[in-house]
């Protein structure tokens, strides 16, 4: 009994030092992205052989059904305010982001009541990996990279 | 269903106790898994994703993981604890239903604030998923511990395996008359069925009333809670009258 005891207590205090020590997912999410990689990972090609036009047109095949940001820089404000930066002849885009489950699962809500969720992979302070969430347990055929824009700060800048 | 312990309890009581209790949990899980994204009826997958978690040296999320476990763990311990020491305080009955109302406030105050308060964060996600997991400990604990471990109706991999066991015993003709075992593939039919089916409606109502498919819930285990209750009260009725008639 006092072994069990033991147990726990030592499970409670290291998770929880653990969860006062470490960053949360929200804080590591926080600011600015770029998308570095965009590959398809259910087909029988190597994306990276792949003719760029072809690839854009996935993509673009993508947007139109399922995906529907278009971002190639992602901002994670307070909040739970995304900026999606998109290319120069579009508009930004200003939607909510939201971390569930264990911060596995990263959900963007667009002001059309529409939803698209993503399965966290990889989240490091200078690297994020996306799937795109196309069922419950099925990790979406799309991956996507992106690399955190490290913003200078006034100390640096001078 | 409910007052009755261990060897006294009949197969119908299993039988009711199993498939509403199944229904709920089959409820939850799907609750949360639309709601948060995560399971929230067995923590097999959780030790799973704990070990990946580590792999990934993804300590914050390993160490969510595990008080996730830890939470389910205490539901079951609270649940047997009440049922063991409560019986001599406050009665069979009451010491078995004790847990079941806690499960009845628990998921209460996740329906009220996913309601009323919930702003999607992450910390108040993980938390609301930890008190489900708690819930669902207490309701896994109880059933498991009245029914000498024969009812288990939080999940379904150990539930599976016996099925498939006692029907692979079907096949041979011996035990084709065996009623003791027809009654135990009746009984991990039913709760399969009605586990399944919980989760299926629940698909369907959370499109329509989202959030108060808690109360749905609640209301389904209220059910199990005051059956008895009423079956109490009927044969204390039943029994001052048969009194009152001997008296005359």
């Amino acid at each position: 009994m006092i072994f069990a005891c033991a147990c726990v207590f030592m499970l409670l205090f290291c998770s929880g030092t653990v969860l006062l020590k470490t960053e949360t997912p929200e804080q590591l999410i926080s600011g600015k992205w770029e998308t570095v990689g965009w590959e398809f990972e259910r087909i029988n090609r190597n994306t990276a052989t792949l003719d760029h036009k072809l690839l854009e047109h996935n993509r673009n095949e993508l947007y139109s059904n399922r995906m529907f940001h278009k971002g190639k820089e992602w901002e994670f404000c307070t909040q739970n305010v995304l900026m999606l930066k998109q290319d120069e002849s579009l508009n930004d885009r200003k939607i909510n982001w939201f971390l569930k489950g264990r911060g596995h699962i990263l959900e963007l809500k667009y002001p059309n009541g529409k939803n698209e969720s993503y399965h966290v992979h990889i989240l490091t302070k200078d690297a994020m990996v996306v799937y795109y969430n196309f069922d419950l347990e099925k990790r979406g055929s799309v991956k996507i990279t992106l690399k955190k824009i490290q913003e200078l700060n006034y100390a640096q800048k001078i | 269903m409910l007052r009755k312990y261990s060897t006294h309890r009949t197969h119908t009581d299993n039988l009711k106790l199993g498939g509403l209790t199944a229904f709920s949990a089959g409820m939850v899980n799907v609750i949360s898994v639309i709601v948060f994204f995560a399971f929230t009826s067995n923590i097999t997958g959780h030790f799973a994703v704990f070990a990946q978690e580590i792999a990934k040296k993804n300590w914050f999320q390993a160490a969510v993981v595990i008080l996730w476990i830890l939470l389910f763990f205490l539901g079951s311990f609270l649940s047997n604890f009440l049922i063991i020491h409560g019986k001599m305080y406050v009665g069979k009955y009451l010491s078995h239903a004790i847990p079941l109302i806690i499960e009845v406030i628990c998921l209460l105050v996740v329906g009220i604030y996913l309601q009323n308060f919930y702003e999607e964060s992450l910390k108040e996600t993980e938390l609301l998923v930890g008190l489900l997991l708690f819930a669902m400990g207490i309701q896994n604990g109880l059933t498991a511990s009245i029914s000498n471990s024969v009812v288990k109706t939080t999940h379904l991999t150990g539930l599976t395996t016996d099925l498939a066991i006692a029907l692979s015993m079907v096949t041979k003709k011996i035990y084709r008359n065996d009623v003791k075992l027809l009654k135990k593939i009746q009984l991990l039919s039913a709760i399969l069925f009605f586990y399944v089916s919980g989760g299926i409606v629940t698909g369907f109502l959370y499109h329509a009333i989202q959030n108060y498919t808690f109360y749905i819930v609640c209301g389904v285990l209220l059910v199990i809670i005051l059956y008895d209750y009423y079956k109490l009260k009927l044969s204390k009725y039943y029994h001052k009258k048969e009194m009152l008639q001997n008296a005359l």
